[in-house]
């Protein structure tokens, strides 16, 4: 009964926020059980064969955070629609698909996953709770130790990855497979 | 055969440099010496272009020249050209035998470089004036470099010592086998 009302209310909020941008219905919380989507473009975030690589997980400069999707809460057509926006071929940064992750996954590994609905209704940040990384000189690599720490979290957030290509990037709905974490 | 002088937070002491992927350090930060009598002989070792695949790194390093501040639409910093610079310089020296790495721009404005091979793996980050990474071999510890890049003398240390310790320890199935440099691990220094 209550995973029904839940799954009622979690349609109700993806609708509102679809149709009007109004985050009325959507918690705060970011629930364990919701699936965080990563926008994937090429070429920075693929490998040669088209696999995800780590640095589709680089944060924001001067932040410890990388940006993700509520999908619960915004659906795959919304999402699809933000990942568009971000796109820009001038700079060779072409949208390719969506990595997906459970939040219970993330937070396991040692990291946060916080709404941050001020950027827009649905966005949600994974943080890396790394102080070196809010702290880093710009253009500068992090000392060799916090580097390898760094590296060792987005790895797991790529084991932690489904990574699904959009067969057809350029149509307005998600006509891919359907958007689930990789079972742990 | 050349002696590898090893240091870390916990010991001091000497090594053949056979043994090193066996030698307990755990924490250490390899941080290379400035020119010393063993860094001649390294000198003496010829840095032999590499074939097809670097010519794509470098054209590679190109594109990267060109990225504009929020190339990835998340505020992202441009590669500055002295990262530019020094990447090419990694690039210009690496020995026969290593692949050519995989290079990446990272949203901090600095540049990676990844090896991997069926030894283990590499990474090495390039800034504006210094640089960090790690080697992991499939088997035994971590090995942490990093070290200035403000300098000639840092640059040319760097590139020709770094990437020889990464063949060393990723690729000694290839070519001679043998090490003909030498390394100094210290504390870190940043």
């Amino acid at each position: 009964m209550l995973a029904l009302a839940r799954d009622l209310s979690r349609t109700a909020s993806k609708l509102l926020n679809l149709l009007f941008e109004l985050c009325w219905l959507m918690p705060v919380h970011v629930s364990d059980d919701e699936r965080i989507v990563r926008a994937i473009y090429s070429p920075y975030h693929l490998d040669k064969k088209n696999n995800l690589k780590h640095q589709a997980y680089n944060p924001t400069p001067k932040t410890d955070e990388i940006s993700v999707m509520r999908f619960e809460h915004m659906g795959a057509r919304l999402c699809k629609r933000k990942a568009k926006c971000f796109e820009n071929p001038a700079q060779r940064k072409v949208y390719r698909g969506f990595a997906v992750l459970k939040t219970s996954v993330v937070r396991t590994s040692d990291m946060g996953v916080v709404d941050s609905r001020r950027h827009y209704c649905g966005h949600a940040d994974i943080k890396f709770l790394m102080q070196e990384l809010q702290t880093l000189e710009p253009n500068e690599p992090l000392p060799a130790e916090a580097g390898k720490k760094f590296k060792d979290l987005k790895d797991s957030l790529l084991h932690a990855s489904n990574y699904i290509t959009d067969p057809n990037p350029q149509h307005s709905a998600w006509q891919g497979s359907k958007l689930e974490p990789p079972h742990q | 055969m050349l002696k590898c002088n090893l240091y870390n937070k916990t010991m001091s002491r000497s090594t053949n440099i056979t043994q090193f992927p066996q030698i307990g350090v755990t924490t250490g930060i390899v941080e290379f010496a400035k020119p010393s009598l063993s860094y001649a002989c390294l000198r003496a070792v010829p840095a032999l272009p590499v074939t097809a695949e670097p010519v794509t790194a470098q054209a590679i390093l190109q594109e990267l020249a060109k990225l504009k501040k929020d190339w990835d639409g998340y505020g992202a910093l441009p590669v500055t050209p002295d990262s530019c610079a020094h990447a090419q310089r990694f690039l210009a020296v690496t020995p026969q035998g290593m692949t050519a790495p995989e290079i990446t721009p990272t949203s901090n404005g600095t540049i990676t470089f990844e090896w991997e091979s069926s030894e283990g793996d590499a990474m090495l980050e390039i800034g504006r004036t210094r640089y960090s990474g790690h080697i992991q071999p499939k088997y035994g510890q971590t090995f942490y470099l990093q070290g200035g890049l403000a300098t000639g003398v840092d640059q040319q240390l760097a590139t020709e010592q770094v990437l020889a310790v990464i063949k060393e320890l990723l690729y000694a199935g290839f070519g001679s086998g043998s090490l003909t440099h030498s390394i100094q691990i210290t504390k870190p220094a940043f």
